[in-house]
């Protein structure tokens, strides 16, 4: 049918023109270097001179002019956004003075650890899919796979905090949703960086937002997409530094179900392309170059082109038709349109196969888009499904029955070309193989070196009553309360432990479960971890922290550490720079090294470079820290055994588990000091397992009553926070925490953030069983808890260090966020 | 014709976003601000009698507990010595409110409506300069990628 289609065309004479379908031709064989670079610029192409060559070099062979929409196509296909050119180009690296290529750095460190913690498994190997589709997928139980995916929205939630959350959030729910042959979604989770909310609008430079409308923008975003869809958002956090001023970090992810037999998906040459959702505007246009771009002053009007304004009504009876013709059987393949929009679902869809698109057949919002800005457009809430020719009637019925437009507008082919047509005319033509595989790739030079900082230079306070409630107070540890009650968590029903515990409900919970299938005891434990401050002294400590507080946080629930699976999500400065890809190949290896070393396989992710901000009459611009956030999810055997943080008896034990060293580095005590220093925590993350092996075994046991991971502000926020969420006090003894010899001040001791540590409360007369499972490792009882108000800690001179009322330090820490 | 429907929350009721809004105000470092009211503006262009709109009104755009609506625009008492700011959308950005009004018309029966418009006004109180309030307008209210606004004294 398609070929006949195309015959009728070439015979008839009366056919439109190019120009009659408002289509421009443009001429690249006789283009001269400097007009090419002009042609990538003008259209916001983002395309170097190297790859508008490669471009020519096509339409030489072919002899044939361009057409807009097929520049368009290619630049989008080859963004950085779709294609990752940095992370799967060639790196030319140098190590404090060390020199080697590195060919392909994602391949090498991801997607390696991936495949050898795989292979390890074996038979038991859990993954389903990984890497190749829009969400990692695991298995989940006889009947189910999970699937998981996290993504940023940066750069449009800079623009319009509102707008760009909300279409972050409601991408990414269509991430699951397209996803196999669909996924159901259960959860939501969230993530955001921004600079102080007490930023002095004064210093503000023009054209960006503050950082506090930023945050109460897109904080709403979320807020209103997520419960409107009727999704629970169930995890997230939320980290603060002013280098995000002109970039903020917006981090959204959705879970999902799968029915285990509708796994496989492939679209079918002849099947029909059907559009399904929303309507195509002008909505986003060019989000995908878009987010290769630096920003500036300027962006905030020339950009409005990539803002897109999201509608979780139509995505809401999107779903609901999607998962009824699911259950039919009535598609061979599903995507969503993301970045890039029919153009990259369509791209990908009939990758191998090759399709034929009839542009003039998409329904629009309003008339006089041009046939590029129509295959381009990001409107939002749109999916493309390939619909055998026989059930393309039943799918119409069921659309209309549940009033979702949905259209054809397009045939899957098998002469391997994408063919785009407008009333006939052919406004586009490209062989999938230049399209998917042309692209060509760079060498860019990465360079990283040792770095030193400055370290404080003063006495331990004999009190550190004021020390605790400075951290405490930190927008970084303090209560985000405000935010999370905001969010539905609890519908769907089936949130077993809340972002939000305690015995009055309003303690920091260390990781959410969904308990999604009922009837079924089975959960999913989601978690994460952000280490942005280590960063600034190296990457690679920073990277390891990240995974080892993201799994850290999942054992203290009571997940085990092989049921667990990792997302990585990348947000970077602009990677030409030699300094910032440097900081992204330690990072890296950090990746590979913990993950393989822990078992946890990555199953996802994303990365978002070129988050910088030039600021007018500046020569360098101002680039976010190097952010890299770890989601993970654990399979949960039994939602009934597992724990919340908050401590619960008075008179149990308490316990300190991990070992302490000198690691102030990077820590939110010499944060609140001014200071960076430079004993950045590490990471062992042999050891840690075995103490993670023995902690899970215990709290399956019911040994334990609470558990809490110590990260930002050390142990001594951790004790707090147990004892004022569970509304109890707690007598502890800091000479009986585990250390090394060398940590011999009482500030370093409680503040130093040290990773593979936890707080736990133990069931009185069950220590002899709960210490028998950790011999030969940290593990030691340092107090009790106590039913008096008051946080006691004696020091290492057996002096009172810590004396405080918990009532005063729980209002101390949900002060400062609760607007 | 174009009907414009203005919905309000009740005078007895806390205005949420309104007093939001104060907090914010006081955050800018503006003092003066008393009082702010949010009324959510639908512009619907058709042919409508007058017990047409008040369904309108009543049953898709208000939730009569806590809200109240006018036919028109709010005039009186509830604006007198105000400064009235309006915030719309720019052409060509996306009104998702209004797309959804219009299919809740079509679902209540109403066919006759030829587009739906939706904006945001806000009223203010309080001893504050017309600087103050623009700043308010462009800190605060409106986006300039996408919305527009403008103010008066009333």
């Amino acid at each position: 049918m398609a070929r006949k289609c195309e015959c009728e065309c070439s015979k008839n004479k009366k056919v439109k023109t190019l120009k009659q379908v408002k289509v421009e031709e443009i001429d690249l064989i006789s283009a001269s270097d400097e007009q090419l670079e002009t042609i990538s610029k003008k259209r916001l192409l983002s395309l170097n001179l190297g790859e508008m060559k490669k471009i020519q070099k096509y339409y030489k062979g072919k002899g044939k002019s361009a057409t807009d929409v097929e520049l368009e196509c290619i630049a989008q296909t080859w963004s950085e956004h779709c294609k990752h050119k940095v992370f799967n180009g060639i790196i030319e690296y140098s190590e404090n003075g060390k020199s080697e290529v590195i060919d392909n750095l994602f391949k090498q460190t991801i997607v390696k650890a991936t495949k050898d913690i795989r292979k390890k498994k074996g038979k038991n190997d859990w993954c389903v899919s990984v890497f190749s589709d829009n969400a990692g997928v695991i298995k989940f139980d006889d009947n189910f796979h999970f699937a998981f995916k996290v993504e940023t929205h940066n750069h449009p939630s800079a623009l319009d905090p509102y707008g760009g959350a909300n279409t972050g959030i409601g991408g990414v729910i269509r991430d699951p949703m397209g996803t196999c042959l669909g996924a159901t979604p259960i959860f939501n989770n969230d993530v955001f960086c921004f600079a102080s909310p007490n930023f002095p609008h004064d210093d503000l430079p023009r054209g960006v937002l503050h950082p506090k409308r930023i945050y109460k923008g897109v904080v709403a975003g979320v807020r209103d997409y997520g419960n409107r869809m009727g999704i629970p958002t169930i995890n997230g956090s939320i980290h603060f530094d002013d280098r995000y001023l002109g970039n903020p970090l917006v981090y959204c992810g959705t879970g999902g179900l799968i029915p285990v037999n509708r796994v496989k998906k492939e679209a079918k040459p002849d099947d029909y392309i059907v559009s399904v959702g929303g309507r195509t505007g002008r909505d986003g246009i060019h989000g995908a170059t878009f987010s290769s771009i630096e920003l500036d002053d300027a962006s905030e009007t020339t950009s409005s082109g990539a803002v897109q304004i999201g509608n979780p009504i139509i995505e809401k009876k999107m779903l609901d038709v999607i998962i009824q013709a699911r259950a039919l059987y009535l598609y061979d393949c599903i995507t969503d349109c993301g970045a890039g929009g029919f153009s990259s679902a369509i791209g990908e869809m009939g990758e191998k196969i090759g399709a034929e698109v009839y542009l003039d057949k998409a329904p629009l919002k309003y008339g006089g888009l041009a046939p590029w800005e129509i295959f381009l457009s990001e409107a939002q809430e749109r999916m493309v499904l390939s619909i055998p020719p026989e059930n393309l009637e039943r799918f119409m019925n069921l659309c209309r029955r549940e009033d979702v437009e949905a259209t054809v507008i397009g045939r899957f082919a098998n002469d391997k070309r994408l063919h785009v047509k407008f009333e006939n005319v052919t406004v586009a033509d490209l062989d999938m193989k230049f399209l998917h595989g042309g692209v060509p790739r760079y060498p860019r030079p990465a360079e990283w070196n040792t770095k030193k900082f400055d370290e404080p230079d003063k006495k331990c306070p004999s009190s550190l009553n004021k020390s605790l409630e400075k951290v405490l107070a930190s927008f970084n540890v303090a209560s985000k309360e405000w935010v999370i009650r905001q969010y539905d968590h609890e519908v769907q029903g089936a949130s077993v432990l809340k972002p939000l515990v305690g015995a009055e409900n309003d303690g920091p919970g260390d990781a959410s479960v969904a308990c999604p299938v009922y009837g079924s005891r089975k959960g999913i434990a989601i978690s994460n971890g952000m280490s942005i401050r280590y960063g600034d002294i190296d990457t690679y400590w920073m990277a390891a922290s990240a995974i080892d507080e993201a799994i850290r946080n999942l054992v203290a629930i009571g997940a085990e550490v092989g049921s667990i699976a990792i997302l990585d999500n990348f947000c970077w400065g602009n990677p030409d720079k030699p300094d910032r890809l440097g900081d992204l190949v330690r990072a890296s290896r950090a990746c590979y090294d913990i993950a393989t070393e822990y078992g946890t396989p990555f199953i996802s992710g994303k990365d978002s470079f070129y988050n910088e901000y030039a600021v007018a009459g500046n020569d360098e611009s101002i680039a976010i820290p190097p952010t890299l956030l770890i989601s993970a999810a654990a399979i949960i055997s039994d939602v009934s055994k597992v724990v919340s943080m908050d401590f619960k008896k008075a008179g149990n034990p308490v316990y300190v588990i991990g070992k302490t060293y000198n690691e102030m580095g990077g820590s939110q005590f010499y944060h609140e000091l001014g200071y960076t220093g430079n004993s950045v925590p590490k990471l062992d993350p042999k050891s840690a397992k075995k103490l993670y092996r023995a902690l899970s075994g215990a709290i399956k046991k019911g040994f334990v009553r609470a558990c809490h991971d110590v990260s930002d502000g050390g142990l001594a926020v951790a004790f707090a926070e147990c004892a004022f969420a569970g509304g109890l006090g707690a007598d502890i003894d800091a000479v009986k925490i585990p250390r090394v010899s060398s940590v011999k001040r009482n500030d370093d001791l409680l503040f130093s953030e040290s990773n593979s540590r936890f707080v736990v409360e133990v069931d009185k007369g069950r220590e002899k069983e709960f210490e028998s499972r950790f011999k030969g490792l940290p593990c030691k009882k340092v107090g009790y808890v106590t039913s008096g108000k008051k946080l006691k800690i004696t020091g290492l001179d057996g002096k009172a260090v810590i004396n405080s009322n918990i009532k005063r330090l729980k209002d101390i820490w949900k002060e400062p966020l609760s607007w | 014709m174009i009907y414009n429907i203005d919905v309000l929350i009740r005078e007895d009721l806390v205005d949420a976003y309104g007093d939001g809004l104060l907090k914010d105000i006081e955050d800018l470092g503006i003092k003066g601000a008393k009082s702010a009211r949010i009324v959510k503006t639908t512009e619907i262009e058709g042919d409508f009698d007058k017990n047409k709109l008040s369904m309108i009104g009543r049953d898709l755009l208000s939730d009569p507990v806590s809200q109240k609506f006018v036919i028109g625009s709010v005039k009186g008492k509830v604006i007198k010595d105000s400064w009235l700011i309006k915030v719309n959308y720019k052409p060509g950005v996306t009104d998702s409110v209004a797309e959804t009004t219009m299919k809740g018309l079509l679902d209540m029966g109403i066919k006759k409506a030829k587009s739906v418009n939706t904006s945001t006004k806000v009223i203010l109180r309080g001893n504050l300069s017309e600087k103050k309030v623009d700043l308010i307008c462009r800190k605060l209210l409106a986006n300039p990628v996408i919305q527009t606004y403008s103010f008066e004294k009333k």
